[in-house]
């Protein structure tokens, strides 16, 4: 069993560790707010150095996020990322709904489908 | 030294902070209130961490802009004023797994896993359907209140692909996050350190499924599948 989990997780230790008992499950609580409060660090480390190839210019594969539909802000002219709701910078907020919720193209106001992926759009 | 304090009472945008409610590595969360009274999360970034993940913290953003479901906050806003980075989220009422299992100490009944574990997997279920693995479901991002159970902290939230970002990584966390629920109830006998497959008592169907979900022997490909085989394992219907 163990030989089995290592060998398929010693890259990948972004999974949980699987071998783990009641030393970890009934105490982990404290150390976890320790952890939590001494803060900043560690969540970076911890989650991030396990991915050698993951820069942060990372390609999106999602297109509700990819640079080429961003939008500007029309109070700070900022560059709004795709698909959120808020501007990120001024915190102005975007036109209410309309976007598509399955591939985060902009509506026309009262669009009936999306023009990009063809989903329905309810009203 | 509570540092916080400095903010208790200051005004944000429309919001007013009342009191800490959380804190993660990323962030504290305040209990705020809007001018007309309505109370809402006010989730402040660290500075030093939100300069330095620069590129990634729109996606908390926008993949919470993307969500609707009545177990995961709604983003309400994004307040930026001098040193206060932070989103406005929409309350979730209740106690984290966290402080339920190590400051109230309470302890999961059969029936309460179940019930958990479902709404769990329902969540999951719709954000997989959307897209997003969520990579950091744990006891201090799951809230309970009496028997609704709510998912928060999309800050290590991705769209998913097939490299850097699969959703297998949130069965693994899941199984985690169900072993801390069961072993609420465990009393310990030994004082060795003892493997959980090796130490609780469970059926062959429990202990197949959360090896399955921590990658011990032949993993899950989907959360249907999964959603099957924990009415399977846990269901107290029988
Ligand atoms: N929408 C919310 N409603 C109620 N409590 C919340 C909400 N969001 C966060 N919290 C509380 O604040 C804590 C820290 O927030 P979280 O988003 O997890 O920050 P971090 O990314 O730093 O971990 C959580 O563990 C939870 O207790
Ligand atoms: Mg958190």
């Amino acid at each position: 069993m163990s030989f089995f989990s290592k060998s398929r997780s010693s890259k990948q230790s972004h999974y949980k560790n699987g071998n783990n008992g009641s030393n970890h499950y009934q105490k982990s609580g404290f150390l976890g707010n320790l952890f939590n409060a001494l803060g900043s660090r560690s969540r970076s480390n911890r989650y991030y150095q396990n991915y050698p190839t993951q820069q942060p210019d990372y390609p999106m594969t999602n297109q509700s996020a990819s640079s080429q539909n961003a939008m500007a802000c029309k109070k700070c002219n900022a560059r709004i990322p795709a698909g959120s709701k808020f501007c990120l910078e001024c915190g102005e907020k975007v036109s209410a709904g309309l976007f598509c919720l399955e591939c985060g193209e902009k509506l026309p106001p009262k669009a009936k489908f999306c023009l990009k992926c063809g989903t329905k759009i309810n009203g | 030294m509570p540092f916080f304090k400095n903010y208790i009472g200051k005004q944000y945008g429309d919001y007013t902070l009342l009191k800490l409610i959380g804190e993660g590595r990323y962030g504290l969360c305040f209990l705020a209130q809007s001018h007309s009274g309505i109370p809402v999360v006010i989730k402040r970034f660290k500075p030093r961490i939100f300069k330095k993940n620069k590129d990634k913290n729109m996606f908390e953003a926008v993949i919470l802009s993307q969500l609707h479901h009545q177990s995961i906050p709604e983003l309400l806003g994004v307040i930026n004023e001098k040193s206060f980075y932070g989103f406005v989220l929409e309350q979730k009422h209740g106690d984290t797994v966290q402080s339920l299992l190590f400051k109230k100490k309470h302890r999961f009944t059969s029936k309460e896993i179940y019930l958990i574990g479902y709404q769990l997997i329902n969540i999951i279920q719709y954000l997989h359907g959307h897209g997003v693995v969520h990579r950091d479901i744990r006891i201090p991002n799951v809230i309970i209140n009496s028997d609704k159970v709510y998912l928060v902290d999309f800050g290590l939230a991705r769209w998913a692909d097939n490299s850097c970002y699969k959703y297998d990584v949130d069965y693994s966390y899941l199984g985690d996050f169900l072993l801390y629920l069961i072993y609420s109830s465990f009393k310990k006998q030994k004082m060795k350190r003892t493997p959980w497959y090796d130490e609780l008592s469970l059926t062959n169907d429990q202990m197949l499924f959360l090896k399955r979900l921590l990658r011990l022997t032949d993993p899950y490909e989907s959360i249907n599948e999964i959603k099957k085989d924990f009415v399977k394992a846990f269901s107290i219907e029988k």
